[in-house]
């Protein structure tokens, strides 16, 4: 597909898209940074991109974020297509591994950020539907609750423990141990 | 062109309280995600009526097992010898390990085999008035199932009886995936014994709560009398390990039996049989005179085509032992002990101690018990993602 489609793929990957912020800040993307985004890829199928696209559930703050995660992990896209060519050689594929060891770390380095901004990329990245990106936040979120007890969880979230007494008593009769 | 947008469910981030994102496909998209460890699904459902309500619900079990690849983390394992003072259970379970008593049983209980979160115990007599019974036991919500021996097998000898417990929840072909925690679905027992030529087996199903009839089987060649260690089982065929060069199989619907003859090469030889991937027949071979390990694979065509060959004083760290140890022959002695029923984990004995052996990695991980327990003796993995039971009570 890299070689028989390449003339379209350029001329797609120069195509630019706006969108637009809930505060109403404009982006301009590349298709190839903007269709990482399956909610934007189906708008672009249906030709409903012109004039830009607005965003109404994500602020300039986090769209800026979501633009930044999606350039990175659009030039990866593109870098495996490539790989998957006629390169082959060990000094390829150094440079493809030192490649997914960059972006490890780019991803490690995006998910440093406060909570209230880890839940807005989360839904964000849900809204927009961005796999990787969906992935990588609620992965964060799951890691935070290892090992911890159900009144930690609760206290780290301020979640209001809505179970009442009686199937509390149920749940710990059941499993004691997972609480132990 | 915001009709698409409006497609998908819209809350301002700012009606948001500092609380987990409240729509609810973005918490299923985080609880998927919670470790796999064996106390982690069970302490998000205790956290409010919500979250309770979502783990325990069989979809999300669904998507969560197959974002494991349907593979359940071992949990432990139980040791076939106890000896005074001796655990009978060790958890394996890395850094939120479970309490070891979760998995107390009484001293008379012997364990036959542990399979899709059961685990089959034969109950010897303590005096002369009582008899043996079986136990089928779910360690997590500690309930039994005592179930009276088949009339017909209770006059040989205990000690030679092979069985299994089989999760019957996927009703046959494509249920591979659900097992782990499918403890309220129908199960199977099966009870093996036989001396060549001749191996009898008796099926209790849970679903009409009796025993078959005896099944005999006049096939067995020479030497290949019933083991009494835990075999594997993949889809609807149970496939039991028996002395010398073949492995039974048993075929759960039909009760029609096979014999499967293991590799030339493989003849004699310490062998266990495992599930692989894409539910193939697998067989370990331990060569004790090459300090090496063989992984075969079984064709559809069911020809054996050898996957790898590993010298185990090439990793760690028995690689160690043996430099330290130049010319120590002792050392270069290795029996099976054990396989997980999903494929990834077997259990080796050596003189520096047992191991778990991962196929994918071909790591050594040591199993951390007491050398009293080092006598041989088999091991039988707990594997489970501990779902947590459905609510019982109205949300």
């Amino acid at each position: 597909m890299a070689s028989a489609g390449s003339g379209d793929e350029k001329a797609a990957a120069a195509a630019m898209i706006t969108l637009i912020s809930s505060d109403n800040e404009k982006f301009e993307v590349t298709e190839a940074t903007a269709t990482l985004s399956q909610t934007i890829r189906h708008m672009i199928e249906d030709g409903c991109t012109d004039g830009g696209v607005p965003l109404p559930n994500v602020t300039s703050k986090i769209l800026a974020r979501v633009i930044e995660y999606c350039k990175k992990h659009a030039t990866a896209a593109a870098g495996e297509e490539g790989s998957s060519s006629s390169f082959s050689d060990a000094a390829f594929l150094e440079v493809d591994r030192a490649f997914l060891e960059e972006l490890e770390e780019f991803d490690d380095a995006f998910l440093e950020v406060d909570r209230a901004t880890l839940f807005d990329l989360i839904l964000a990245a849900n809204y927009l539907d961005i796999k990787g990106l969906l992935n990588l936040t609620c992965q964060k979120v799951a890691d935070s609750v290892k090992g911890k007890t159900p009144e930690q969880i609760r206290e780290m979230y301020n979640i209001v423990n809505d179970l009442t007494p009686e199937e509390e008593a149920e749940i710990r009769r059941e499993t004691q141990w997972a609480f132990e | 062109m915001s009709d698409v947008v409006s497609l998908r469910k819209q809350t301002s981030p700012a009606e948001l309280a500092d609380d987990l994102p409240v729509l609810p496909d973005t918490r299923t998209e985080i609880l998927l995600r919670v470790p796999p460890q064996p106390r982690s699904l069970q302490r998000v459902s205790h956290v409010c009526r919500s979250w309770r309500r979502l783990v325990t619900d069989p979809r999300f079990l669904r998507s969560f097992r197959a974002l494991h690849n349907g593979t359940p983390p071992l949990v432990g394992v139980f040791h076939s010898n106890i000896y005074e003072g001796v655990r009978r259970f060790t958890p394996t379970a890395g850094d939120d390990p479970m309490p070891a008593r979760v998995f107390d049983c009484p001293a008379h209980w012997r364990v036959l085999d542990s399979r899709h979160g059961r685990v089959l115990c034969l109950a010897m007599a303590r005096d002369a008035t009582a008899s043996a019974m079986l136990v089928v036991w779910d360690p997590i919500t500690r309930m039994c199932e005592h179930i009276q021996m088949p009339p017909d097998l209770v006059v040989y000898d205990y000690g030679k009886l092979g069985g299994a417990v089989v999760c019957r929840a996927g009703g046959g072909g494509n249920g591979e995936g659900r097992h782990g925690d499918c403890r309220s679905g129908p199960f199977q027992v099966v009870l093996l014994i036989g001396r060549a030529p001749r191996a009898l087996v008796s099926v209790y199903s849970s679903h009409t709560g009796g025993w078959s009839e005896v099944i005999s089987f006049d096939g067995l060649p020479e030497w290949a009398d019933v083991m009494p260690t835990p075999g594997a089982v993949i889809r609807n065929t149970l496939y039991h390990p028996v002395f010398g060069c073949h492995t039974l199989a048993f075929d759960l619907d039909s009760k029609a039996f096979a014999m499967i003859p293991h590799p030339p090469e493989a003849k004699w030889m310490d062998v266990q049989v495992m599930r692989l991937d894409g539910g193939r027949l697998g067989l370990v071979v331990a060569d004790i005179f090459d300090f090496s390990l063989q992984l075969w694979a079984r064709e559809d065509a069911g020809d054996w085509v050898l996957r790898w060959t590993v010298q185990l004083d090439t990793l760690e760290p028995l690689k160690a032992a043996a430099a330290a140890q130049p010319g120590a022959g002792d050392l270069r002695d290795v029996k099976l002990i054990g396989a997980c029923d999903y494929g990834n984990v077997i259990f080796l004995w050596t003189r520096l101690g047992s191991f778990m052996f991962y196929l994918d990695t071909m790591e050594l991980k040591k199993l951390p018990y007491d050398s009293t327990m080092m006598l041989g003796g088999t091991l039988y993995p707990y594997e489970s993602f501990f779902a947590p039971l459905q609510a019982t009570t109205p949300n």
